[in-house]
């Protein structure tokens, strides 16, 4: 009987971290400018001390690498938050947007956007913080809402979900339909999605969330395998159905937030990678949340390098290369497994 | 051997050292139960009440759970079975009244430890996402797990245990969804077992099997208990399935207990009609000698309502059994006469209810007997001579006949029937010209009743 | 010598003309050069610049109008006017410029309009040390401040006083010859499909007003706004200006269908014009063209007859 042993675990796991690392670190190499392999090892070996009128290391540093961390943590987040999804609402059609958190996001982005507050730099910008606060509502709403009888109804919460995320994208058509054509290109650009680079405060405050939120997921990944079975046979089992439940909704919405409210929304990662991954190791969340974790941000690291290289100096919408480079693939791969 | 870095619970631990099944453990605080037989029941229910929505579900239900029993639930639908299983496991809570369980209130278990006692076989499973068959039984052991729970050799070997028993060893890599509905259930009970749990709680585990199938789940679960001391509660629909494996029945009529007790008290004829609200016929089965039931159509069984003629059947050795069944259907009030106690006709009219003089076994028809056998030709409206051999033990249920000059008569066309040399075949010429009709089957015989209505 | 009058003297009215604001209290070296831009920050140089990186295509052309076309490193996909700006090395779009494609250029000053990612731009532009100066124009007199002040920054004040002077004095003189005379009714189509007209705060709006029109949706909350064809009926405008930011057979069509409503004067009296869209929404120098081809349209009998 094949079973997922620790040694198994701690071998894949490793495996694909390397393959990360390995991959930020060729990313970093592509782009406009010119930077090869020497100019790489010289920067990394002594990023503190180098010299800081080079343009070429100041790009590396200072323009590329938070930009492609940010990629590893947004990529991660919308894959781990698809699996949780879809363990939660025991559907493979789920993914990290079904449940109203990104239109909440996106909302609050278009708001800063709109009353002009880009202008302020305090530490954290304002559109990111603002996108933040509306998913952060949009969650709290649909969690209120859904709860019957101080449980969670998760079919309730589907609905609820959807109908909210439809409401909320609807007040955004609106928002776009009345303002004027310098501001619709930019809520419009913002909504696409797009991975620029910021300043690394951002960057470490949501790589520490989303971390700390993903552990926390993998944690609680055997229990994700249980609730699958359906909620009475998972509390038959010794589950504790409400509190897996708040975990997985919280957890997965939270990330969710932090992930849209700095990169907009960036389609196809959280429903390919989690079905790309069951198809690859199978349906055990203790492997597959953290592989999901890694593989998502190895994907959306290669999409948004594909993005901004291809027809450099335009950039292409990352969420157009995850679709279309992702689409076929995955159907490539379907019809091998038939 | 890869060595465990993470803590095993102390009771995993113990696993390792224990057989497939825990040693009986010793109960624990003892509640103010009352004891049967000296031993604690395993589950006492008190005084439950639960609603979904406004009507009562389950309705003032007080019963206990012996240790080691199989216990069978069984009722019409909507009478609250199912409901039973998910208060038992703690799904649901009760709006009133207690479960104890080992003398412990259930309520006040947590979660895990319930699951480490009870484990829940239920009625059918839906996995949207492809798991393997080895890991939905190494499911089962999740009680025993924490954290990330990487499962430890004796928790494989525990889960082997439980598919070598039930069979699904060979499944273990396939993918459960890919399985057949029999195997399925088998893989779900694996699971349960893989629990090593003290009691099985099973929802209509062969509803959707074959009846080769529903017999290996049957059989199954006997062995277990057999074998393992299991207490088992299993949901059935089956009537003769649940009669035949298991030790007691609760009838459970619209979230009451019609009745609680061995198969054969609580299935009869009166109880299953007033419960089904349908006319059944229960028998023995000859075999195992559990009450066998046979449900009646119910466009047969409204003509039991109306009052009919009395017949008075002459039968024996069986050859009344199908005329007997054919006219309690049509709804006539029949008795019979005189047949032996444990002859094959007395053993039906026993079981549909029907007035019979008897005889002492294997003995000649005596004087007793046919007094009484003469008071009941003298209630009937008519009497049938059924298809029998007569011998010298029973030709005085044919002389008899003759005291009743003016009684109506049928006689069934009979062959090679007399073994008094010729004493019967006489008496036969002598009813018939006294006005006994013969007709030549039962068909005839039931039109010949109905015009005499 | 000269120059040691003139840089103090110069320095001076500089410092005077540049903000609105009171002049910095911070010390500066006699050379600096000190100006704050519309969002008001302040940008300091030692010398002018000699590297620019416009990223706006109004930018561009303020550039090119004050003779810095050597200076102008790098433009965005969309400066097209003059023509040579669009031989220079791209930087990216209008709201993406390409942070490594301008750093690789590196340029002493990065110009641009205020846009949804100025902020970040500007953060991630500090990295490298380039100065950037951001421009908000809200009307005329905006725009002649900020050709102004690029002017200081890059020692082109003279080209600035011409260019200025010009400009004001063809405004002035528009101004002149509409004053008090009847104001006709005017819709200008910004957009065919949907319908998108101007409203008061928007460059086309103002413009139409100093052009002797009225603009019939003055009452406008917002600059920019969709509006059913309805509505435009009912203000029944005198004249008809449709925005033209494609080829000219698109326009005809469109014109042609704006003839088909003949309950509007404007159709009635064939008083349908184009303009080209980047010289009513570009806040550079054109701007006074655009003016100019507002005029003959809504004026055609004081200013020259356009072509219809």
């Amino acid at each position: 009987m094949k079973v997922l042993s620790r040694k198994k675990w701690l071998i894949t796991i490793l495996l694909l971290t390397i393959l990360l690392i390995g991959t930020i670190i060729f990313c970093s190499f592509q782009g406009s400018a010119d930077i090869n392999l020497k100019d790489v090892i010289e920067v990394f070996s002594n990023p503190l001390g180098q010299n800081w009128q080079d343009t070429k290391a100041i790009i590396l540093l200072k323009v590329r690498l938070p930009r492609i961390l940010l990629a590893c943590m947004v990529g991660g987040a919308l894959a781990v938050a698809g699996v949780v999804l879809q363990a939660l609402l025991r559907n493979p059609l789920a993914d990290p947007y079904v449940l109203g958190v990104s239109s909440g996001s996106a909302l609050g982005a278009i708001i800063a956007i709109l009353l002009g507050l880009n202008i302020t730099i305090g530490v954290l910008p304002s559109i990111p913080l603002f996108g933040f606060a509306g998913g952060l509502l949009t969650i709290l709403f649909v969690y209120h809402i859904s709860k019957v009888h101080r449980k969670i109804s998760v079919q309730t919460m589907l609905l609820v979900g959807v109908v909210t995320g439809a409401v909320l994208a609807a007040v955004i058509m609106f928002i776009t339909s009345i303002v004027g054509p310098h501001q619709v290109q930019g809520i419009i650009f913002w909504l696409m999605g797009s991975l620029s680079s910021q300043d690394y405060s951002l960057v470490l405050i949501v790589s520490f969330y989303v971390i700390i939120g993903i552990l926390i997921l993998i944690y609680h990944a055997r229990s994700l395998n249980l609730l699958i079975l359906g909620e009475e046979s998972a509390a038959q089992l010794g589950l504790e159905v409400e509190r897996t439940k708040k975990v997985a909704f919280v957890g997965a919405s939270l990330i969710t937030g932090a992930a849209v409210s700095v990169s907009g929304l960036i389609g196809f990662v959280g429903i390919l990678i989690p079905h790309l991954m069951r198809m690859i190791i199978g349906s055990d969340h203790r492997l597959l949340l953290p592989v999901a974790a890694l593989s998502g941000g190895i994907y959306l690291v290669v999409a948004d390098t594909l993005a901004r290289t291809l027809l450099a100096p335009t950039e292409i919408p990352v969420g157009v290369i995850t679709a279309i480079c992702g689409g076929p693939f995955f159907i490539y791969l379907l019809r091998q497994k038939k | 051997m890869w060595r465990p870095i993470f803590h095993l619970s102390p009771q995993t631990k113990k696993i390792g050292t224990a057989t497939f099944f825990p040693k009986r453990r010793k109960s624990e605080k003892r509640s103010d139960s009352f004891f049967k037989n000296g031993s604690q029941p395993f589950f006492e229910v008190r005084r439950l009440r639960f609603r979904y929505e406004r009507s009562w579900v389950l309705n003032d239900l007080s019963f206990e759970v012996k240790q080691g029993e199989i216990l069978g639930i069984i009722g019409p639908n909507g009478s609250g079975k199912t409901t039973i299983l998910r208060v038992l496991s703690k799904v649901l809570i009760p709006d009133e009244g207690e479960v104890y369980i080992k003398g412990r209130n259930l309520l006040r278990l947590r979660t895990n430890e319930v699951a480490r006692i009870i484990g829940v076989v239920p009625q059918n499973t839906y996995f949207p996402f492809p798991f393997t068959v080895g890991q939905v039984v190494l499911m089962g052991r999740s009680p025993w797990l924490s954290g990330l729970g990487f499962e430890s050799s004796k928790d494989l070997q525990i889960a082997s245990q439980a598919m070598a028993l039930t069979n699904t060893l060979g499944l273990s890599d396939r993918l459960i969804f890919e399985l057949s509905g029999g195997e399925r259930q088998r893989a779900i009970i694996a699971r349960a077992l893989a629990q090593e749990s003290e009691v099985m709680l099973l929802d209509e585990p062969t509803a959707y099997l074959d009846i080769g199938h529903q017999i290996e789940i049957y059989d199954l679960i006997k062995k277990l208990n057999a074998e393992k001391r299991l207490t088992v509660i299993i949901v059935s629909h089956d009537l003769n399935l649940a009669a035949e494996y298991c030790d007691r029945l609760i009838l459970l009529d619209v979230g009451k207990i019609h009745k609680i007790g061995t198969p054969k008290e609580v299935i009869t004829e009166e109880n299953l009609s007033r419960v089904y609200q349908s006319k059944v016929l229960v028998e023995e089965n000859p075999v195992t000698g559990a009450p066998r039931v046979t449900l009646v159509s119910k466009l047969m069984s409204k003509k039991y309502q109306e009052k009919k003629l009395v017949v008075h059947i002459i039968c024996g050795g069986g050859s009344g059994t199908d005329l007997m069944r054919k006219l309690v259907i049509e709804g006539y009030k029949v008795t019979c006469g005189v047949l032996n106690i444990g002859d094959a006709d007395e053993l039906i009219c026993e079981s549909l209810g029907i007035e019979v003089a008897r005889e002492e076994p294997f003995y000649p028809i005596s004087e007793g007997s046919l007094v009484r056998n003469r008071a009941l030709i003298e209630e009937s409206d008519i009497v049938i001579v059924e298809r029998t051999k007569f011998g010298k033990g029973n030709i005085r249920n044919l002389e008899v006949l003759l005291e009743f000059p003016e009684k109506p008569i049928l006689l069934l066309e009979n062959d090679k029937f007399d073994y008094t040399g010729g004493r019967a075949t006489s008496i036969y010429a002598e009813l018939k010209s006294l006005g006994a009709v013969a007709l030549r089957n039962h068909s005839e015989i039931i039109e010949y009743l109905e015009e005499g209505c | 010598m000269k120059n040691q009058f003139i840089m103090p003297i110069v320095y001076i009215l500089l410092l005077a003309s540049c903000s609105n604001q009171p002049p910095s209290l911070k010390s500066s070296a006699p050379h600096e050069i000190v100006c704050i831009d519309d969002v008001g920050r302040e940008v300091r140089f030692n010398h002018p610049p000699q590297k620019i990186v416009s990223l706006d295509p109004s930018v561009t052309e303020i550039l090119f109008a004050l003779g810095l076309a050597n200076e102008v490193v790098g433009v965005t996909n969309y400066c097209d006017y003059p023509e040579v700006a669009k031989f220079k090395p791209k930087v990216g779009g209008y709201l993406d410029p390409n942070i490594e494609a301008i750093a690789l250029l590196e340029p002493d000053l990065v110009v641009t309009t205020l846009k949804t990612d100025t902020p970040r731009l500007i953060q991630q532009l500090e990295n490298f040390r380039i100065k950037v100066f951001v421009l908000d124009p809200k009307n005329m007199e905006d725009i002649f401040h900020n050709i102004s002040s690029l002017a200081k920054l890059t020692h082109r004040e003279e080209n600035a006083r011409r260019l200025v002077g010009s400009l004001k004095e063809r405004l002035t003189d528009v101004k002149r010859k509409v004053d008090g005379i009847y104001r006709p009714g005017v819709f200008l189509e910004m957009g065919a499909d949907p319908l998108i007209t101007v409203g008061p705060g928007s460059f086309a709006s103002d413009l139409i007003e100093i052009a002797g029109g009225r603009n019939v949706f003055s009452h406008s909350s917002s600059r920019y706004r969709r509006l059913p064809l309805e509505e435009v009926l009912l203000a029944g405008p005198e004249v008809i200006i449709i925005c033209s930011m494609v080829s000219d057979d698109k326009c005809l069509a469109q014109k042609r269908w704006w003839e088909r409503w003949t309950t509007m004067s404007a159709v009635r009296n064939n008083r349908i014009y184009v303009v080209e869209a980047d010289l009513i929404t570009r806040p550079g120098p054109r701007m006074i063209d655009g003016l100019m081809e507002l005029a003959k349209a809504i004026h055609p009998e004081i200013f020259q007859e356009t072509k219809r």
